[in-house]
């Protein structure tokens, strides 16, 4: 949103607010496959996936390549798709599966000073341990 | 006919984060996927890249592809603008779109302006449109920063403000890394840093 600040000659482009209303408390019947839910926790903000086989798991909602906030992630094919940069991480495991920017920019990568693709990054989101009882999730 | 006007406003971040954040190429078609859902580099010379951005319609995609380069430190040129397919009715027949845009820190060294300059070469049948041009391509330009600019203020709450390291490892992917590490990298000169 464009302010004008009484400090400053000129308007001001204000990032909007981040948005932390999530829930403390999900119920199973709440998680989906095809969507990350977001579950507020003592550990900080968390993203919660049910995988294929009905379980759930928990993972810090932080990205670990820049550090999006993966409320806003997709889910794909039982992957966490990002919104930031596209990667995609098992919703399994965590790790890192896929970037998909490699064969979309297959021109410009190219070797540089300050640039190796055969650097393969391991980035891997944080799981934090779940249990369900009565139907409800809780990090334990 | 040339219409020519400007789009200027401040960001809460260093010069650093701004232009790291516009190298930062890999978040184009994610994070701006409403106004590029796909992004190809057709070539690269130097510090010039020519990209096509496009769209789905049904079988066809369209869009439009450009000419874009980077003057380092922290100034971006973009120009022969043309649709594509090329055959596509399209308002970059008729109109030339040439834009620079540099950013530069406040007086007070504390923030960083966006300074756009639009230079639009018109027929004159579309002379009378030229407000609306400007308008609608000002709103697009507000909306796409507003993605960065959530972004940038997301990196500084987790990594400190004027943090960019996070660009810096050796895997992270970006254009003209090269030159931006030399200028706003850890052994680039101060002045260069501050913003
Ligand atoms: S911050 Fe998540 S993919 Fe880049
Ligand atoms: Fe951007």
């Amino acid at each position: 949103m464009l302010k004008k600040l009484p400090q400053s000659q000129l308007p001001i482009l204000c990032p909007n607010e981040e948005c932390d209303d999530a829930p403390d408390r999900l119920r199973l019947s709440d998680l989906s496959e095809s969507a990350v839910k977001p579950l507020k926790t003592a550990l900080g903000q968390l993203v919660i996936v049910l995988l294929s086989n009905g379980r759930p798991r928990a993972f810090d909602a932080r990205c670990p390549h820049m550090g999006s906030n993966l409320v806003t992630a997709a889910c794909v094919g039982g992957d966490i798709v990002c919104h930031w940069h596209g990667y995609r991480f098992s919703g399994e495991s965590g790790a890192l599966v896929a970037n998909p920017n490699e064969a979309i920019m297959k021109t410009l990568r190219v070797p540089s000073v300050a640039f190796d693709p055969t650097i393969k990054p391991s980035y891997q989101l944080r799981e934090r341990a779940l249990e369900v009882e009565d139907g409800w999730v809780r990090v334990k | 006919m040339q219409h020519v006007f400007e789009v200027v406003y401040e960001l809460d971040c260093t010069v650093g984060e701004a232009v790291g954040a516009y190298l930062d190429v890999e978040h184009y078609m994610h994070l701006h996927k409403v106004y590029a859902p796909r992004y190809e580099a057709l070539w690269q010379d130097g510090t010039k890249v020519a990209v096509v951005q496009t769209w789905r319609a049904g079988p066809v995609r369209f869009g439009s592809s450009c000419t874009t380069e980077y003057q380092p430190p922290a100034c971006f040129l973009n120009y022969d603008l043309k649709p594509v397919p090329a055959w596509m009715p399209s308002i970059h027949h008729l109109i030339k779109t040439r834009t620079e845009l540099r950013y530069y820190p406040t007086d007070d060294q504390k923030r960083t302006v966006s300074h756009l300059t639009v230079k639009l070469d018109l027929p004159w049948i579309m002379w009378p449109l030229r407000k609306m041009i400007e308008a609608r391509l000002t709103r697009l330009k507000i909306e796409k920063d507003q993605e960065d600019v959530d972004m940038i203020a997301r990196s500084q709450r987790i990594f400190g403000r004027g943090n960019i390291s996070h660009y810096f490892r050796k895997d992270v992917f970006m254009l003209h890394k090269d030159a931006f590490v030399a200028h706003f990298g850890p052994s680039a000169m101060p002045k260069d840093r501050i913003a």
